[in-house]
């Protein structure tokens, strides 16, 4: 096969993961359409209410999320992708999944230990695995996005976010009958007020930003081993199954303590956010260490001058040495070339992570 | 894709940064794809497949949402099967006889209301369960045991049954029940309804005699 065959038969594949991508949106927000629309017919007040509540958990989350990348934020495209891979066809697919296996736990267990258990033992499997669903999708579809567990966390908490803020749209509809339907707005608004209030620190963000964590280490095993020709096979993507797995593994068994019985909500919400917020210290911590190493390397090889390296790490500093620019060519060159450093110093310092 | 595309294969860094050969990436799609099928209709399928329901022995009583603010328990008739993925004892249960259903909901105030708003509310909720629902006027009722409530006709295409709102002494709970049947059914709905409004007692708060209602409800009916 010549080169320019398989430059196409790249692009050919790319494309049809982002085919196959938007087909899964599509197919899971006709899901959530056919299963909620009697809602926007029936109560629509009510049902614009549950949504409009949501919009500032989207939008502050969306914001928040991307900031937390240090260096700079994630891709903005890619992220409302992944957002939206969250929002419709993970949740769309988990609606019906979990139907089926809380329907199984019924009527294999009975409906008293249904009552209790069916959405702690349902739940975490379905909706953990169709949300890390879209993380790989994102691998496949653009695959310079993620580099490492850092980048895999963003874009994990981004998936888990849009299906946190479908959630709750849901959650806030189911509670109209859970009132009689006497007063649906303000059972939208008592809803919203606890999942908002209370549960959105801790909920879909945490897991998936963790399951994420482990695409992003499969990820950067798999590169390792490409990088080096394939000769080191303990650094291959073996190497990343087993932290893959953790990863996954811990999402689900936060998930399965969100939704048991027991303990106290504030106590899960507590824990979600202490398990993730760990795993994000620990990963930004090194990966900012490791990025401070490379630019230095590089400015020592001459290859970066002294001035771009003192703002290349910072968001504020790149962006006022850009303003110190009066052409506007000129600042499109300089922007141009700050991401073209920052893209060798995301692959590098992610690469660090699994390096001696 | 378009030609500024940073992901485009291709470009400086792409093959660097070791993005995997597209058989690889179509091998992970197929999996992918493979496992979100297997997700969302393996489980329903094999829901389906399962039987879905549970004969009642003639005289069983249900209890809904059981040590809870609604919590209330009623008699069921001879011939009801309770379907089990469509019940949750905390919240709803859903029992069917032949064509015959029956649902039991439980609900919290957010407020207490009138009893029009309360009907107005049960006719808001028959209109979502039941696309195309035509619901009659309500009736007040207080059974011989002393439970309050409101109950009124409402008919579906060939169906036709009976919805009823038992509510709960402090006035911030109710007990919501559908009996639905074929028109050539109509005794079974009958036949339910009675037994319902007969044997439907809250656990929670205190249990009322004939009549022993709080003044403000009293003064409604």
């Amino acid at each position: 096969m010549t080169t320019a065959g398989t430059m196409m038969t790249a692009a050919d594949s790319i494309r049809a993961v982002r085919a196959t991508a938007v087909l899964a949106c599509a197919f899971g927000t006709a899901v959530l359409c056919f299963g909620f629309f009697g809602f926007l017919l029936v109560f629509p007040r009510a049902a614009v209410l549950a949504v409009v509540l949501e919009l500032p958990l989207l939008l502050v989350g969306f914001v928040l999320l991307r900031l937390l990348r240090p260096i700079r934020s994630p891709d903005f495209i890619w992220s409302a992708a992944v957002l939206i891979w969250g929002a419709t066809a993970a949740a769309g697919c988990a609606l019906l999944a979990n139907q089926g296996l809380v329907g199984l736990w019924a009527k294999s267990e009975g409906v008293a230990f249904a009552s209790n258990w069916s959405a702690s033992l349902s739940a975490p499997l379905n909706e953990e695995v169709l949300k890390l669903c879209g993380v790989i999708m994102l691998v496949l579809a653009a695959p310079l996005t993620i580099n490492g567990p850092l980048d895999g966390m963003i874009y994990g908490s981004l998936a888990g976010l849009g299906f946190q803020v479908v959630e709750n749209v849901t959650y806030g509809l189911s509670s109209i009958p859970l009132s009689g339907g006497t007063n649906p707005e303000r059972a939208v608004l008592n809803s919203a007020l606890v999942r908002e209030g209370i549960t959105s620190l801790g909920s879909h963000w945490t897991m998936t930003a963790v399951a994420g964590a482990g695409v992003g280490f499969f990820v950067l095993h798999s590169r390792s081993r490409v990088a080096r020709g394939g000769e080191v096979a303990e650094q291959g993507w073996r190497g990343g199954l087993l932290p893959a797995a953790v990863c996954l593994v811990t999402a689900i068994a936060m998930h399965v303590l969100f939704d048991a019985p027991q303990p106290s909500i504030l106590v899960k919400v507590v824990v979600n956010l202490v398990v993730a917020g760990a795993i994000y210290l620990v990963l930004s911590g090194r990966f900012i260490d490791r990025a401070r190493k490379v630019v230095a390397t590089e400015e020592m090889a001459g290859l970066i001058a002294p001035a771009e390296a003192g703002c290349l790490l910072s968001r504020r500093q790149r962006w006022l040495s850009l303003r110190r620019v009066a052409s506007a060519a000129e600042r499109h060159r300089q922007l141009a070339r700050q991401r073209l450093l920052l893209d060798q110093v995301d692959r590098d310092a992610a690469l660090a992570l699994i390096r001696p | 894709m378009a030609a500024d595309d940073p992901q485009q294969p291709g470009l400086p860094g792409y093959e660097m940064a070791g993005a995997a050969s597209p058989r690889v990436r179509i091998r992970w799609l197929v999996a992918v794809v493979t496992v979100m099928a297997l997700l969302t209709a393996g489980w329903p399928l094999l829901n389906k497949i399962v039987a879905d329901s549970r004969p009642l022995a003639a005289g069983t009583s249900l209890t809904i949402h059981p040590g809870g603010a609604v919590s209330a328990r009623m008699g069921i008739g001879r011939g009801w099967r309770m379907m089990p993925a469509e019940s949750n004892p905390r919240q709803r249960y859903l029992l069917r006889a032949g064509p015959a259903m029956l649902t039991v909901s439980a609900a919290s105030l957010p407020a207490p209301v009138s009893d029009a708003e309360l009907w107005a509310g049960m006719r808001q909720l028959l209109r979502l369960t039941h696309s195309g629902a035509r619901v009659g006027g309500m009736t007040p009722f207080i059974s011989t045991t002393g439970q309050a409530g409101i109950a009124g006709p409402f008919a579906v295409g060939a169906e036709a049954g009976t919805a009823i709102v038992f509510i709960a002494p402090a006035d911030t709970a109710t007990l919501q029940v559908v009996v639905l049947a074929p028109r050539s059914d109509a005794d079974r709905v009958q036949a339910a309804t009675r037994l319902l409004i007969r044997s439907v007692t809250f656990l929670s708060g205190p249990v009322l005699q004939g009549g022993d209602r709080l003044p403000g409800k009293v003064a409604r009916r």
